[in-house]
This record gives C-alpha cells, sequence and structure tokens, in this order.
C-alpha cells in the first residue's frame, strides 16, 4: 500500500470519529503550545531582564580593561597606545572601544562657564559595546570620531536643563576649564548632536570623540585615564575575553619590553554582572517550567496511546473485516501508526499557530514594558520545527504499541469479536 | 486448486488440548463448486478459516493454486490470501461506516495503484450483475439483508479471486432472499471460473447447486458419494 493511500486511509478514518479526533487534536495543540510558550516565555522573561539590567548600568556583557602605565600613575596615553591596543584586542576576535576621562574634561556653560556635566571621549562604536538610548538627535559618525569633530551627545538631564531634549540639539556648549582650553581651542564650542538617556546607575556624562579628548589631554597636559570596553566573542562572556586578553598582553609585554612608558598594563575590572546572574536564574526557571510543560506533554501521549488503544480495541472486527480482505500486517501496522501521527501532527501544527500568537502577544507586551522595540524576541523557527517534530514523535511512540498490537491480532478472533 | 492432506487444527489451552480439525484431506478442482456442511460447531468454519488463510493449521499440508502454504511467511501468507482469495461472511462484515460503495472497494485499499484501477472498473460491472448499482450511497443499516449480501458478494469478488469462500452465506437471510443469493453467487462463480467452497448446513438450497458435498463431524472430513 502506497504512503499516499495510507494517509488517504489515516484521514478517512480520523475524520470518521470527529469527536475523538478534534479532542486528540487540542490535547496534542495544549501540549504542544505550552511547551513552546513556556521556553519562549523564558527568554522573553531573560530578555526583559537584560534589558532591565542593561538600562540600569548600562554595562552589558561587556568588561573593562583599565590602562595604567608601568609606573602605576596615570600619564597620557597618546593616540598611537591607544590605536594599537584597540587594534591587538580587536585582533584577538574581541570588540573593543575607548573610554577616556580626564578629571577637568567637562562641558560648561560658554556664557557663565558653569559646570554642566563630566565630559569623557568615545569612539562612534560605543553603542555597538555600551546601551546608548538616544532620545534626540543621533550619535557621532564615523568621519567626526576620526576628525576629532566639535560635537557633543549630552545626556538627558544635560539636556532638560537647557529646556529639553528638542531645544538641546545643535546648541553650542564649551569644553574643559572654563577661561583656558575651552574657549582658546574649541572657538564656538561643540554642539549637541544627541540626546540619550543614561543609565539609571550612572549619573551621565556627555561623549565627546575620543581625537577629541586626545587633543584636550595634550593641550593642557591632563593626564587621560584610559579604559577599554571588550565584548563577549565566540560564546565567551565579556569578562572571560578581557581576561583572555590580559594573560595574552601580559606575555606580550614580556617579549617587547622596549616599550616602556607607553606600555599598557591591563587590569580587568570585570565581574560576573547582576544582569549574568539574573539571567542565569531565569534560564533555571525557563528550564523548569519547560520540564513541567514536557511532563504534561507526556501525560498527553500516555492519554493519546490509552485512547488509540480503546480506538482499536472498538475496531478489532474492522481489522479483521481488513485483514481477510487483503490488508498485511504491516498495512495495520502503518495505518493505525499513521492516524496516529496524522492527529498529533495536526495538534503540533495547531499548538505551533496557538503558540506563535501567545508569543506575539508576549513579545508586544514586552515591547510596551520596555519602550523598546528591539527588546522582543521572535520565536525561532527552530523551535517551531522542533514542536512539529515532537507531535510526530509523540504520535510514533503513542501510536506504536496500538499499531502492534492491532497488526499482531489474529484474524479469526478479531472478526469473531462482537 | 486445492490439496489438503492431514490437516489438524488443534486448541492448546492451559488444562487440556481441543481437537477441531482431525486428518482432514481435500481436493478440490479449479472452477469446482463445493459444499461443507455439518452441524455447529462441527469444525466448519475452522476448516473454511484454514483453506481462506485466515487461519493455519497445526499439522498436515495445504496446497492452494500449487502453492504449498504451510511453509509460507507472514507476509507471502497474506499476499496469497488478498491474491487468491474472497470471502464471504454470515453476517456480512460490512464495514458499518462506509457506505455500499467503499465497502466494495475496500480491498483495493490495500492494492496496488494499477490494480486498483482496473479492480475500479471492474467493481462498476460487479454491482451492476448484482443489482446494486442503485444503493451505493447507503451505509449499510440503511440496506436489506439481501443488500448487504449481495454488497459482501461484490466485495468478495473485487480482486477478481481464484477461490471464494463462503460461510453460512445465506445464515442471516430469510428464505426466499437466501435462495435469490445463492443463485446469484452459483451464477457468477460459474461466469467467473471461480472454484468456490461453501460452508452450509441448508443441503436443499446449496445441495443442487454444488458439484461435490462434503460433510464435516467432530472434526473429521468426508465426501459425500450418493448426492441427493
Amino acid at each position: 500500500m502506497s504512503a499516499a493511500r495510507i494517509l488517504q486511509l489515516a484521514w478517512r478514518e480520523s475524520s470518521s470519529h470527529p469527536l475523538r479526533s478534534v479532542l486528540l487534536v487540542i490535547g496534542v495543540a495544549l501540549g504542544i503550545a505550552s511547551v513552546t510558550t513556556l521556553v519562549f516565555a523564558g527568554e522573553v522573561a531573560k530578555s526583559f531582564v537584560a534589558n532591565q539590567v542593561e538600562r540600569a548600568t548600562g554595562k552589558p556583557d561587556v568588561a573593562l580593561l583599565h590602562i595604567t602605565t608601568d609606573t602605576g600613575s596615570k600619564a597620557t596615553v597618546g593616540p598611537d597606545e591607544i590605536e594599537m591596543i584597540g587594534a591587538w584586542a580587536r585582533a584577538q576576535g574581541a570588540p573593543a572601544t575607548p573610554v577616556l576621562t580626564a578629571e577637568q574634561l567637562t562641558v560648561q556653560n560658554p556664557g557663565s562657564g558653569e559646570l554642566l556635566a563630566p565630559a569623557v571621549g568615545v569612539d562612534h562604536d560605543l553603542p555597538d559595546l555600551r546601551r546608548v538610548d538616544l532620545v534626540a538627535g543621533r550619535f557621532f559618525d564615523a568621519t567626526e570620531g576620526r576628525t576629532a569633530a566639535p560635537v557633543v551627545v549630552i545626556p538627558r538631564p544635560l539636556a532638560d536643563r537647557l529646556g529639553g531634549p528638542a531645544s538641546a540639539l545643535g546648541r553650542h556648549l564649551a569644553l574643559g576649564p572654563a577661561g583656558t582650553w575651552g574657549q582658546t581651542h574649541m572657538g564656538a564650542g561643540v554642539e549637541v548632536v544627541g540626546v540619550f538617556d543614561p543609565p539609571l546607575a550612572e549619573d551621565g556624562s556627555a561623549y565627546v570623540p575620543t581625537p577629541l579628548a586626545q587633543a584636550f589631554g595634550a593641550a593642557t597636559q591632563q593626564p587621560l585615564d584610559v579604559r577599554f570596553l571588550v565584548g563577549g566573542h565566540d560564546g565567551a562572556s565579556g569578562a572571560q575575553v578581557a581576561s583572555a586578553l590580559r594573560a595574552d598582553h601580559a606575555a606580550w609585554t614580556r617579549a617587547t619590553s622596549s616599550l616602556e612608558v607607553t606600555r599598557p598594563v591591563l587590569e580587568s575590572e570585570a565581574a560576573p554582572s547582576s544582569g549574568d546572574i539574573l539571567a542565569r536564574v531565569v534560564s533555571a526557571i525557563q528550564i523548569f517550567l519547560a520540564l513541567v510543560a514536557a511532563v504534561s506533554l507526556c501525560v498527553g501521549a500516555i492519554g493519546l496511546a490509552n485512547v488509540t488503544i480503546m480506538a482499536v480495541g472498538e475496531r478489532t472486527r474492522e481489522i479483521g473485516i481488513r485483514r481477510a480482505c487483503g490488508a498485511t500486517a504491516t498495512d495495520i501496522r502503518l495505518l493505525v501508526l499513521t492516524e496516529t501521527v496524522v492527529l498529533t501532527v495536526a495538534g503540533g501544527l495547531v499548538g505551533t499557530w496557538v503558540a506563535i500568537a501567545l508569543t506575539e502577544a508576549m513579545a508586544g507586551a514586552l515591547i510596551v514594558l520596555t519602550k523598546d522595540a528591539s527588546a522582543a524576541p521572535a520565536l525561532p523557527l527552530g523551535i517551531v520545527a522542533f514542536s512539529v517534530a515532537i507531535a510526530a514523535m509523540v504520535g510514533v511512540i503513542s501510536g506504536w504499541v496500538p499499531a502492534r498490537r492491532a497488526s499482531r491480532l489474529p484474524v479469526v478472533d478479531a472478526l469473531r469479536v462482537q | 486448486m486445492i490439496a489438503v492432506e492431514g490437516l489438524a487444527k488443534t486448541l492448546i489451552g492451559p488444562a487440556h488440548e481441543l481437537a477441531i480439525l482431525r486428518d482432514v484431506d481435500l481436493t478440490v478442482a479449479a472452477g469446482e463448486i463445493v459444499l461443507i456442511r455439518g452441524r455447529s460447531g462441527s469444525g466448519k468454519s475452522t476448516l473454511l478459516f484454514t483453506l481462506g488463510l485466515l487461519d493455519r493449521p497445526t499439522a498436515g499440508t495445504y496446497e492452494l493454486d500449487g502453492i504449498e502454504t504451510t511453509t509460507l511467511g507472514d507476509k507471502a501468507f497474506d499476499r496469497l490470501r488478498a491474491s487468491h482469495i474472497g470471502y464471504l461472511f454470515q453476517n456480512f462484515y460490512l464495514m458499518p461506516r462506509l457506505t455500499a460503495w467503499e465497502n466494495v472497494v475496500l480491498p483495493l485499499d490495500h492494492a496496488s495503484t494499477d490494480d486498483r484501477r482496473a479492480g475500479t472498473a471492474w467493481a462498476n460491472e460487479l454491482v451492476e450483475l448484482l443489482q446494486i448499482g442503485h444503493r451505493l450511497h447507503h451505509v449499510p443499516s440503511q440496506l436489506s439483508g439481501g443488500e448487504q449480501q449481495r454488497v459482501g458478494l461484490a466485495r468478495a469478488l473485487v480482486r477478481r479471486p481464484r477461490l471464494l469462500l463462503a460461510d453460512e452465506p445465506t445464515g442471516s437471510l430469510d428464505e426466499a432472499t437466501g435462495a435469490s443469493i445463492a443463485q446469484l453467487m452459483t451464477q457468477v462463480t460459474h461466469e467467473l471460473g471461480i472454484t468456490a467452497v461453501v460452508a452450509s448446513h441448508d443441503t436443499n438450497l446449496f445441495g443442487p447447486l454444488a458439484d461435490r458435498e462434503f460433510a464435516v463431524a467432530d472434526g473429521t472430513v468426508r465426501e459425500l458419494a450418493g448426492r441427493p
């Protein structure tokens, strides 16, 4: 008997018992929808936690490498060294970007010299490694970052002091201590090109391009404190990458000891973040929920097997008639097995459809809660395919015993069953 | 067509053994119609089930159309049954949820695509021949006993079997309907050259239609020499 014919017969048999078939499909659909939705709910929860922690700390999976000189002081680290270290980190496969600070590097009111906020020098790729929630304007681009363009991206509290984000855009602020470098070197000052929401845990510094901060350091003889944000890579966390970089760098500095004053010493300040810990807790809860759902699916499978055995029992004579009419034992086995697989796959598809609807609702709720469209994970296609495969497997497992029993029924006994 | 020698069927229970058939020798030529008669419980049905490859004997040999069946594996056994044998049952054994037409073509569910195509064309001829063409869309519960047995006969013949086995085919019918079914069955088997083995206690009905008669008693089978 061809596969198409078996499918056709299985469908005919299933549709001849609509109530039983619908109930079975609903049972399997609920199981599959539960597993899929709970797994996805865990993803949503992880994403939500990560998002909230990231908003609060501004530090996703990123470690901080603190650069000082070999004397331990915060002596000036020149552009070449910063470029060298960045290139060296990236050569190891680690995304890295410098963060330059100096005590008197600030943005000020150009008229009164009022100190408005501290400033840090960063590269244009900072938003790749550290959360920067722009509420107005833009971050400075690569060209501006390379050419020491007089631009600044300010935190929202500062923008509020300037009349709000919209009013702040385009304003010119002074950079550096009033009356000294800011007025001497910056002329019209730095233009506000963007406003961002600073992480909750930080007061918020304004961002200026790295070359601008370096120029400030060189002109004012201010020592720059240089740190590198290092991101995760190939499944390793930022902290692991930073540790590897530090170890690698230690070996490198021994081999090139001629680099004396500017020889950087890297010091990892990274530790497991609260975000990491919360994500691990959520993962554990996710696994637990998935196990609970899987157990319910197993219970459903046993119920399905029970119903199928009963259905086979009810159809004993029909099976006998089929055998008498030319069906082989294999035909009967395939027929019963296909019936259960057809029902469970139908249940799996319905369950997947329900799960997609539920997960879209969850994702929508997450976007509303976080006000961040990128925060919601999409239901991975792998989970969908896995669900349908699980449904088919449930069908095979729950149908196997009844199918075997049906195919082994002695024909004469089957015909005599009333 | 059929050559049975020393055939026995014994049911083995936990406490004792029950011999249903003992040392049965039987030959039936191709195209013959043979009547097996005997009282209830004499072993007629068991003999028919064994001849129809629905059951295996516990001893002896059974050659069907030149093929020794007792040594066949399960698959070959099933295939031989599907290709050579058609059944007609006392209680019709129609699928209750299927229409008359679906019941007629039921054996084609398990045939190859080519056989199914050819079988469907033949089924259309059969239903006209058996005068049930106007009842094809009815389910068995909507058919009379005679109509159900005609559907059963069409189903038994739809794969053009070499051997038709009928177990009390008129047992559930009134006399007139039974006579018409017996007449129709013998007519069709003669026309198609099918060998038929009929188990029935109604010797008045089938006796005149059969070429030979056998009597089953206490598990043994003997041919009746003098025809009534």
